[in-house]
């Protein structure tokens, strides 16, 4: 063990520089390790307890620990949305949407899902922890990027650090001059530098776009951050809008537009899967039509700042009903919009799987109910349970099972099933997306940058001893092994050498 | 299409890349030629990647949700990390070989093993999910050269391997929020399957930056490398399936 003597003071501090010293050490082949420690300040205590409290804030936030104390508290929380069921962003507790939710959830994870919801792991990403953890995020953020962007505000030491010493035979003025040649071959240069108690302290550390880069990284989680931000305040989604063939609905919000789907084109693969599902809808306002778009699977439209999704597409089917003469017969919901057509298009969804209509002139109900696959009758894919039921007195005339285009017949009445699909839109304003997609390319600008420059800072003390000067530099333990720091070790020791 | 066993031209390729992956094995243990073990290789991955290449595009497999094409797709890749990357020694060679023998030797015994329910397609979440596979290749890479180089060029492994890692997966969330974006008008909705995509890059990150602190050639960051390709490898193959299982998807 040996005692190092060295104070060191200036290397932070942003309103006024701290004193740090130097303690025990342990040699190390040539390396020795040392704890970097303050110690009191000449300006009396008051101040004293301050720096002290300075450096150890700034070295906390600039430190790999809090890093990945971070790192890990957002891997926690998002190995939650990973096993456990989460309310949908914009869903309220409470609300009609969260109760049906949270009928969807109980069904299979019964009464742990209330024990989930007790201890509010049902909304974690809407959870005031979590809303403290990305605040965090961004202080840090902040921090870091005033740290790497403004070349005063230096990191202090790390607490656990590595020193190499040498002589220089050389006076201070061209010991420094060796010294700054030395660290600009290795891309550092001196941001902050003072003199003390017959001493010369410096920190060192990338200069230019080098340092800048990495910078992009925390600018691009800030940027990201604050369209988080935006979208909650300004930005609006409206309700899943489901549309069969023909079918209008408002879009809701204070857009006073209306979508009808006007047609379906499909493509599907040989596996039974669809290329291609596009969707062409009319926006509608009052009785005009403004605009038809064409939506598709990956494929949004935009309207006067408002954005609109195809969601997905599910089952529907098409309903007429004729005479045996081939006089057709007139049909209406039983709920819903109950108007008197000659065809229906029904839609089936998650919410919905049975439909009713009834023909009052031949006193018939027909009931559907669509099953996505039923074995138990033969059919791997998609059902159409059919029932026609007299309407006075509720008994069953006839029923069928259809998985393709049918008909069912009751007496002279004859009722055409032919399947069709449904779409799934949703309506948006995205005032944030461009600032996310600035924060994205950012992200990925800083994080090359950082690939291509790491970080690299060191400390300096330079003291000039009769016709030398010993110079001893202080780096990271992480960095005590890097080629950089042993290259500028080499490089000066052959100077002193020299 | 099949012939009359039932041996489609995919399968025929992924058995003659697997072959000629064995046949590196043996070229990188026996002789000192490289020349020969890399040619044998990259023939190996050309007839692996056309065959992976012709299932994707024919069929609604994807690595993420056919575990014995993920585990081809990140052996091919960790074979061409191997081929472009180096520097190489003869457990190099060997394990790297292995890597793609045992990639396409999965998918050849079980090719339609496919977890059930809808996965997400489209041309950005297919991007998204080439350059996950890439990362993680990228981190078996770098767990085959740590084995591999035990004694020295150790810090430079790790580095490499977990810099381009955490490059790559970020290019993979970027992709998968444009996809989103596209697909649904949320470039992120902390919807189950995103979240453990998103899990595996903190992991990445964490061994990262846990390496860095303690030293890109220490032991510590040797272990955090092999737990984060642990950690990616598994997400890959398991995670869509887990999300199912749980009944997690769908409620977005």
């Amino acid at each position: 063990m040996a005692q190092k003597a060295g104070q060191l003071r200036l290397l932070t501090g942003l309103l006024c520089p701290p004193i740090i010293g130097l303690g025990d050490a342990d040699e190390d082949g040539g390396r020795t390790d040392i704890r970097v420690t303050t110690v009191r300040s000449q300006w009396g205590a008051l101040v004293s307890t301050f720096e002290r409290v300075e450096v150890a804030a700034w070295r906390a936030i600039t430190s790999s620990h809090v890093s990945i104390a971070l790192l890990a508290a957002l891997l926690i929380v998002t190995l939650l949305g990973g096993l456990l069921p989460q309310t949908a962003p914009g869903v309220q507790p409470g609300s009609p949407r969260y109760q049906e939710w949270r009928g969807q959830v109980r069904s299979p994870w019964g009464t742990v899902a209330d024990a989930l919801e007790a201890l509010g792991l049902l909304g974690v990403f809407q959870s005031r922890p979590f809303y403290l953890l990305m605040a965090i995020v961004a202080v840090v953020a902040v921090l870091r990027l005033a740290s790497l962007w403004i070349p005063p505000w230096v990191p202090a030491p790390p607490r656990r650090a590595s020193t190499r010493d040498f002589t220089l035979s050389r006076d201070k003025a061209g010991a420094w001059e060796e010294i700054t040649l030395a660290l600009r071959g290795m891309g550092l240069g001196v941001v902050r530098q003072i003199s003390h108690g017959g001493a010369e302290y410096a920190a060192a550390r990338r200069v230019g776009v080098a340092r800048s880069m990495s910078g992009l990284f925390y600018l691009g989680v800030l940027a990201l951050l604050l369209a988080s931000a935006i979208e909650w305040r300004f930005g609006w989604a409206g309700p899943r809008l489901e549309l069969a063939l023909g079918e209008t609905r408002p879009l809701g919000g204070e857009t006073g537009l209306a979508a009808r789907l006007e047609q379906i084109d499909l493509l599907p693969l040989a596996d039974g899967t669809l290329q291609r599902f596009d969707s062409h809808v009319s926006l509608i306002r009052g009785a005009t039509v403004e605009k038809t778009v064409t939506l598709g699977l990956d494929r949004r439209a935009a309207y006067h700042g408002l954005s609109l999704y195809q969601l997905g597409f599910g089952p529907a089917v098409r309903v007429s009903a004729q005479k045996a003469s081939g006089q057709p017969l007139r049909m209406q919901r039983t709920v819903g919009d109950t108007s008197v057509q000659r065809i229906l298009r029904l839609r089936f969804s998650g919410r919905q799987q049975e439909q009713l209509v009834t023909i009052p002139e031949a006193d018939l109900v027909v009931r559907l109910v669509y099953y996505p696959a039923l074995p138990i009758r033969g059919f791997s894919t998609r059902a159409l349970h059919i029932q026609l039921l007299r309407g006075s007195t509720g008994q069953v005339q006839a029923e069928q099972f259809l998985a393709e285009n049918g008909q069912v017949m009751s007496d002279d009445v004859r009722v055409d099933i032919a399947f069709e699909y449904s779409v799934t839109l949703r309506p948006e304003r995205e005032p944030g997306l461009p600032l996310a997609a600035f924060g994205g390319a950012l992200i990925m600008l800083g994080l090359v940058g950082y690939l291509i420059w790491p970080t690299r800072e060191a400390w300096l003390i330079v003291r000039q001893e009769n016709q030398s000067c010993t110079c001893q530099i202080i780096v990271s333990r992480g960095n005590a092994g890097a080629s950089w720091f042993i290259a500028l070790v080499s490089n000066l020791s052959g100077g002193a050498n020299g | 299409m099949a012939n009359l066993w039932g041996i489609t031209d995919s399968d025929l390729r992924v058995a003659i890349g697997a072959i000629l992956a064995l046949g590196a094995m043996l070229a990188g243990w026996w002789t000192h030629r490289e020349t020969l073990w890399r040619l044998m290789l990259a023939t190996a991955c050309a007839f692996g990647l056309v065959a992976l290449i012709n299932v994707g595009m024919y069929s609604n497999h994807r690595p993420f949700n056919t575990p014995t094409m993920a585990l081809a797709a990140v052996g091919i890749a960790t074979g061409l990390w191997g081929l472009v990357h180096g520097p190489l020694n003869r457990l190099a060679k060997v394990l790297l070989a292995l890597a793609v023998a045992l990639g396409l030797g999965a998918f050849l015994l079980s090719p339609i093993v496919t977890w059930p329910g809808a996965h997400r397609r489209g041309l950005f979440f297919g991007l998204a999910e080439i350059a996950y596979i890439l990362a993680s290749a990228a981190l078996w890479h770098g767990v085959i050269s740590s084995v591999a180089f035990r004694h020295n060029r150790l810090g430079a492994t790790t580095r490499s391997a977990s810099g381009a890692a955490l490059l790559l997966l970020t290019v993979s969330l970027l992709l998968y929020g444009i996809g989103a974006q596209w697909a649904w008008g949320a470039y992120w909705s902390w919807e189950p399957f995103a979240c453990w995509w998103l899990a595996t890059w903190l992991a990445v990150a964490i061994a990262a930056s846990g390496s860095q602190h303690l030293g890109w050639a220490s032991r510590c960051a040797v272990f955090a490398l092999w737990l984060a390709a642990g950690f990616a490898l598994l997400v890959l193959l398991g995670s869509l399936s887990l999300v199912q299982w749980l009944g997690l998807n769908g409620q977005y």
